[in-house]
């Protein structure tokens, strides 16, 4: 839990260095992740080859930007379920199962390491601020916003709760029993849900 | 001049926490919101914001109703500082967090960053402006929540035990502030030195009603003191 907290942090830090590619115009990184991400997802299920010479952008824009591989790639584990899962079925159900499957891992590997280049060498604001300006509708902006503080609020709540429990739970293990693994979740939902309805009042006094 | 006429609050569980409180803050005024744990000081607080729903009687400021109808109205002239500061601060930066209640007023995008900067400045927290409320100490935290509630520039400030979590040094600076910003206050605390230095008139909040104890002297804070410690 600690180390998630840390590591959101981790990946913002990377976002205050000062290389060529953090220099760019946010608006000009943003339009090319875009841009980049929805050509990876419009070509074929069997497009493998054609996809191939893609790989170069990752590379290239992490070598300018000196971004750490190991932990963008920790990052990208977080999208690996999925790609699997999608790689299985079509494994399975499809005529030329392997290449299907080559295709998705090949394609979410592409996406997710776009976008989180995008995140280690832009910090947040700039990009909500981008997309304000860009015209887009308020509310997804807003929605990102908040979406991306409650991610933070939620790992400190899980953290704080898991600092109380080890402090009292006597044992010397580091970790949550299961047995009290289903109170705390239950817990953790009911302390968000409340922190939610505290920080939604807040926003309706600042006139939202 | 914010009036309260025999307000109720009730919780949906059927806690009743309120049972007809009046009182009038006038502007310029600091009044202290005194009682003890659990007494309904932070109900009040929200009730008066248009957060908790009331159950009885009224409530205005500036000459708005509160009320279902003109609440959008009623709450521009309010501004309230939570508890938890955590749960004021929702943006990923103090300056994006700031700019908020004003972009929602329809301040126009030009004069955001002046006004940001301006609030910042008067509480000396211009350095925290690009940093994430994540990162913050709870003294800055409470520094920056205030600052949210500033840039709106309400008529009222309701102020929820703005002393919590502050060093000696910070807790005297806002001291200095709260007796400087022409805003009325309604100041919520256990801290009766606090109140002393700050406000001109103490408030009583114990069995759901308020009661007016006058200026906040040597003699009333002491009688004060014992009647919450119980003997
Ligand atoms: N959401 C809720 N549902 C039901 N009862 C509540 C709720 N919140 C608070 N209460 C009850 O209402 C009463 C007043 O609570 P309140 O938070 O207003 O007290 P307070 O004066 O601010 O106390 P403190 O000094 O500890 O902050 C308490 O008895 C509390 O148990
Ligand atoms: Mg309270």
């Amino acid at each position: 839990m600690h180390k998630a907290i840390r590591e959101l942090h981790q990946l913002e830090n990377l976002a205050a260095k000062g290389t060529v590619i953090h220099r760019l115009p946010p608006a000009v990184k943003l339009v090319c992740t875009l841009v980049y991400v929805i050509a990876v997802a419009a070509l074929g299920r069997y497009s493998f080859y054609v996809l191939t010479p893609f790989v170069l952008y990752p590379c290239i824009l992490m070598a300018l930007a000196e971004l750490p591989y190991a932990l963008l790639l920790k990052r990208l584990a977080i999208a690996l379920p999925f790609a699997l899962f999608g790689a299985v079925s079509s494994l399975i159900f499809d005529p030329h199962g392997v290449l299907a499957a080559l295709t998705i891992l090949l394609k979410t590997y592409l996406c997710v390491m776009a976008a989180l280049i995008l995140v280690a060498t832009t910090c947040f604001t700039e990009i909500s601020r981008t997309l304000r300006r860009m015209r887009v509708p308020k509310i997804f902006v807003v929605t990102l916003e908040l979406t991306y503080r409650y991610i933070g609020v939620l790992l400190e709540e899980a953290h704080s709760m898991r600092t109380a429990y080890l402090l009292r739970s006597g044992t010397k293990t580091r970790n949550l029993e299961m047995m009290h693994m289903g109170s705390f979740l239950g817990q953790l939902v009911l302390r968000s849900f409340d922190r939610a309805e505290r920080i939604y009042a807040a926003m309706k006094c600042r006139g939202y | 001049m914010l009036n309260v006429n025999n307000l109720s609050v009730s919780y949906p569980d059927g806690t009743e926490v309120l049972r007809g409180v009046s009182f009038t803050l006038k502007r310029r005024e600091n009044a202290a919101l005194i009682g003890a744990n659990g007494a309904g000081k932070t109900s009040l607080l929200l009730s008066l914001s248009g957060i908790l729903g009331i159950s009885g009687g009224n409530a205005d400021a500036c000459g708005v109703a509160l009320g279902k109808q003109t609440l959008g109205e009623y709450r521009r002239s309010i501004g309230l500082v939570f508890q938890n500061p955590d749960d004021q601060l929702f943006m990923p930066s103090i300056f994006e967090d700031i700019a908020f209640g004003p972009r929602n007023l329809g301040v126009p995008e030009a004069e955001i960053a002046p006004l940001v900067q301006r609030t910042l400045e008067s509480l000396g927290i211009a350095h925290l402006s690009a940093r994430s409320p994540l990162k913050l100490s709870g003294g800055e935290k409470r520094l920056c929540a205030l600052a949210t509630t500033l840039a709106m520039e309400p008529e009222f400030l309701l102020l929820d035990e703005p002393t919590a979590f502050l060093d000696p040094k910070a807790r005297h600076n806002l001291a200095g502030l709260l007796n400087r910003l022409p805003q009325g206050k309604l100041i919520a605390t256990h801290d009766l030195s606090f109140a002393r230095l700050t406000c001109s008139r103490v408030l009583l909040l114990s069995d759901g009603e308020v009661s007016d104890r006058g200026a906040p002297t040597e003699a009333t804070l002491s009688a004060l003191e014992r009647e919450l410690v119980g003997n």
